[in-house]
């Protein structure tokens, strides 16, 4: 009888499910609107011209070896990653104030920083203090912060429903009614799954509540430079942040902006108070890495040091990414100019207002079910779509198939 | 005031720490026998022909992109890996009841194998069962398993310092007392830090007692075909447990005898008493690596992947790693007789005898910090050195050395 009887089978990750499904689905006509990677025109995947250069670059350097990286990991990735999310000329780097932890995409910073929040945050060993996540967020948040040990992960109001927009008296009125020293988890741009970004202003709102209540910002930064196609612009949340004083991390990913999915690029960038603070709290983060990986993996964070050092090669890269962003503008615009066209029943001036990789439609789960089933397109139950997903060959079949989902099924 | 002004300082790890006074050190002779990397003669860190050969491929192979591996990992990665601690003709494999989880490095295949015990083995979040690791052992395991959930980590008998070998005795009595369904963390070959492993017929006694007392077997293999420069030689005691019906775990490494340390190579292989088992604990692995490192790192997995299922790489790689495990061969008879014709007191004979990268060499403390002080060759407190440190340049220095120590300092 095996030690491993009663292990119950778990449920497999949604989004995951979902490209499985796509995959197996025999229709000529299907389309993935599903898991959030950028796609081509043609469909397909993209590695980044500045990307295969920098990898020959790095194949045929002899000087480099495979030793041990640092725990924090490469340094020159660190402080070029982090001067990326709070600008090269922010007072708080030039003030030695910003120190940062190499990790496995934006899931791994998020896990580190959860680890470290927990442990030290709010007293010592606090699993109490509320983590609060955006509703709705990306479906991962959730359980990184509890198998982090928090007991009490909760969501403040962010999604608006009935006028496809921001709540933004709910979300004030939860930062106002929680309890003090509470996290939030905040998107930087680029909302997942709503692509519903607070404005300049709404964002000073935001800030002046949380730094009253002393409330913990913990943002998460996925998508720089590809939701506007504008690094710096799509960064002002941060650098509002950091200019007001906050204390903060910055769970950085470089997956979507540079298309590195699958070398688990991350950076956990912390702002304190002054490099006394920040020593020791590096110091514990170490302590914390040790025991989780040991110490990062090199080829992508090397990849995008190099890129981000190299004036020449940081300017390919930043063309590459106005690439990615441009035509997912593109498609949004032609998707909602197609359903005003087709005359789709409903308001489509979200697809365009919204911004990043994600759209949220506004199909609820009967409609998804029928875009799935009946169409062979596949959204997320929430009415996610990926805007990646969409090409020219494949938008007429889309905003036909949404059309014919909205007038028949309620 | 900083909201992180009561995070204490936390030490940083010894054998960093060593490295990190060893770069410090201007002394012409200095010598480094402290982290357990390996070195050429020269000195220096070798990247192995065959890794080379193979990223340049992987570079030039433009039907790879960089979308985002399974949350488990590379499937030709894992199951060729496992076929590697297994053997080829394993029966566990050909019964469909061997999985694996590519995890980040050794350490990585351990955090995520202690996760999932304490999640799931012994009832349900136990934290309460024992984990038993050697006396002395990797100064990492205490804390994987602590940062896991595990309450009550102990040491098990193993090093008998007085007739510097194992005590057998000690341990099977360890075995023998321990709560049932207690794990025990045990070193497939090549023990770090004593270089001390049981032998065949030792095996067959702890495995016999740990069958009887229902005690979990979790295998750390870091050093695969690099303690003898045999594969299946350095397998035998995983093989053998396998062979005697258990349900283990394997947390195995490819950072050494890959020299891939900077990619975190590693991969949990688990055998389970049927297909059904499998597949209900590997669902539940992936839950666990999805709210840690999401998905793993595709750079160093596509490397050993390449290689290993490769014939041709395949023996490339083996004689790359007989060149390694040769020149700690070399080195161990050469440092033993060097000390023997100096005359020095004490037996020697440990040196040949203890097989790896390391060697505990049996000098004490005070010892060790004469060594590091008046002689600046770097060592564990231990008395643990890295073999790979030794050199034709170095070695008559530092056997003048552990002889001139031993002499002076009791």
């Amino acid at each position: 009888m095996s030690v491993f009887r009663d292990v119950t089978q778990a449920v497999p990750v949604a989004v995951f499910k979902l490209s499985q499904d796509f995959n197996n689905d025999q229709d000529p006509n299907k389309v993935n609107l599903g898991v959030g990677a950028y796609r081509t025109d043609e469909g397909l995947p993209w590695v980044l011209p500045v990307v295969k250069k920098v990898e020959k670059v790095i194949a045929h350097d002899d000087r480099l070896n495979h030793e041990y990286l640092p725990i924090l990991g490469l340094p020159q990735f660190r402080s070029s990653a982090s001067k990326i999310a709070l600008g090269a000329g922010s007072p708080a780097v030039q003030e030695d104030r910003v120190g940062a932890v190499q990790c496995l995409g934006g899931t791994g910073a998020l896990k580190i920083g959860a680890e470290f929040l927990r442990r030290f945050h709010n007293g010592s060993n606090n699993t109490k203090t509320p983590v609060y996540v955006s509703a709705p967020t990306w479906e991962n948040h959730n359980a990184v912060f509890a198998s982090a040990g928090f007991e009490d992960v909760r969501s403040y109001k962010y999604w608006d429903a009935q006028n496809r927009g921001l709540d933004l008296a709910g979300f004030l009125g939860d930062l106002e009614t929680c309890p003090e020293h509470s996290i939030f988890v905040l998107h930087a741009c680029a909302h997942n799954p709503t692509g519903t970004d607070p404005t300049q202003e709404q964002w000073m709102k935001i800030a002046e509540v949380m730094m009253r209540r002393r409330l913990f910002v913990f943002f998460d930064s996925a998508y720089q430079g590809f939701a506007s196609g504008d690094l710096d612009k799509d960064a002002w949340a941060i650098r509002y942040f950091v200019s007001m004083g906050f204390e903060m991390f910055c769970a950085q990913s470089f997956s979507k902006n540079f298309g590195l999915y699958n070398e688990r690029v991350g950076n956990l960038t912390i702002v304190a108070r002054d490099p006394d603070n920040l020593q020791r709290v590096l110091s514990q983060m170490e302590k914390i890495v040790r025991t989780t990986w040991s110490n990062p993996p090199s080829q992508g964070a090397r990849l995008v040091a190099i890129t981000l050092s190299d004036p020449a090669l940081f300017e390919d890269w930043k063309a590459n990414v106005k690439t990615m962003a441009d035509r997912v503008l593109l498609m949004r615009a032609q998707l909602q100019a197609k359903l005003e066209a087709l005359g789709t029943p409903g308001a489509w001036g979200h697809i365009t207002q919204q911004i990043g990789m994600f759209s949220f439609t506004g199909l609820n789960p009967n409609q998804v079910e029928y875009m799935v089933k009946e169409r062979h397109v596949y959204l997320m139950a929430s009415g996610r779509i990926n805007m990646c997903g969409l090409t020219t060959k494949n938008i007429d079949y889309v905003a036909q198939s949404i059309h014919a989902t909205v007038t028949s099924v309620q | 005031m900083s909201i992180f002004s009561e995070v204490p300082q936390a030490p940083p790890v010894a054998v960093f720490k060593l490295t990190a006074d060893f770069r410090e050190d201007s002394h012409p002779q200095k010598v480094n026998l402290g982290v357990g990397a390996y070195r050429t003669d020269e000195c220096q860190p070798w990247v192995l022909p065959v890794v080379k050969k193979v990223e340049r491929l992987i570079v030039e192979d433009s039907s790879l992109n960089h979308e985002y591996l399974p949350i488990l990992g590379l499937p030709e990665f894992r199951s060729a890996s496992s076929k590697v601690a297994l053997g080829d003709d394993s029966p566990a494999i050909k019964e469909n009841r061997v999985g694996a989880v590519q995890a980040l490095g050794g350490t990585g295949a351990l955090r995520i194998g202690g996760e999932f015990l304490h999640r799931w083995y012994n009832g349900t979040n136990n934290t309460a069962t024992p984990i038993y690791v050697s006396a002395p052992t990797w100064e990492n395991h205490n804390a994987v398993f602590t940062d896991a959930g595990f309450k009550d980590i102990r040491p098990y008998h193993y090093w008998d310092g007085a007739k510097k070998g194992l005590d057998i005795s000690g341990l099977l009595d360890d075995l023998e007392k321990a709560p049932e369904a207690s794990v025990f963390v045990l070193h497939a070959c090549a023990h770090n830090p004593t270089g001390t492993d049981p032998t065949q017929d030792e095996w067959k006694q702890i495995a016999e007692v740990m069958k009887r007392r229902n005690l979990f077997v979790f295998f750390d293999s870091a050093y695969q075909g690099f303690a003898s420069g045999s594969l299946d030689k350095d397998a035998w005691a995983i093989r053998y447990f396998v062979s005697e019906g258990f349900e283990l775990f394997v947390a195995q490494s490819f950072s050494k005898n890959f020299g891939l340390y900077n990619e975190r190579v590693g991969n949990l292989t688990v055998v389970a008493k049927d297909n059904e088992n499998l597949s209900r604990i590997l669902s539940q692995m992936e839950k666990i690596v999805r709210t840690t490192w999401s998905n793993p790192p595709s750079q160093g997995a596509r490397i050993v992947s390449k290689t290993l299922n490769c014939p041709e790489l395949f023996a490339e790689w083996k004689g790359n790693v007989k060149t390694m495990a040769d020149r700690v061969l070399l080195m161990r008879d050469q440092l033993k007789a060097k000390l023997q014709a100096l005359g020095t007191p004490g037996t020697w004979d440990h040196i040949t005898q203890q097989i790896g990268m390391f060697s505990f060499t049996g000098l004490n403390p005070k010892q060790v910090e004469y060594m590091i002080k008046e002689k600046h060759v770097y060592l564990m407190a231990s008395g643990r050195i890295n073999m790979c440190g030794l050199t034709s340049k170095n070695i008559d220095y530092v056997a003048q050395s552990i002889h001139d120590t031993v002499t002076s300092v009791q």
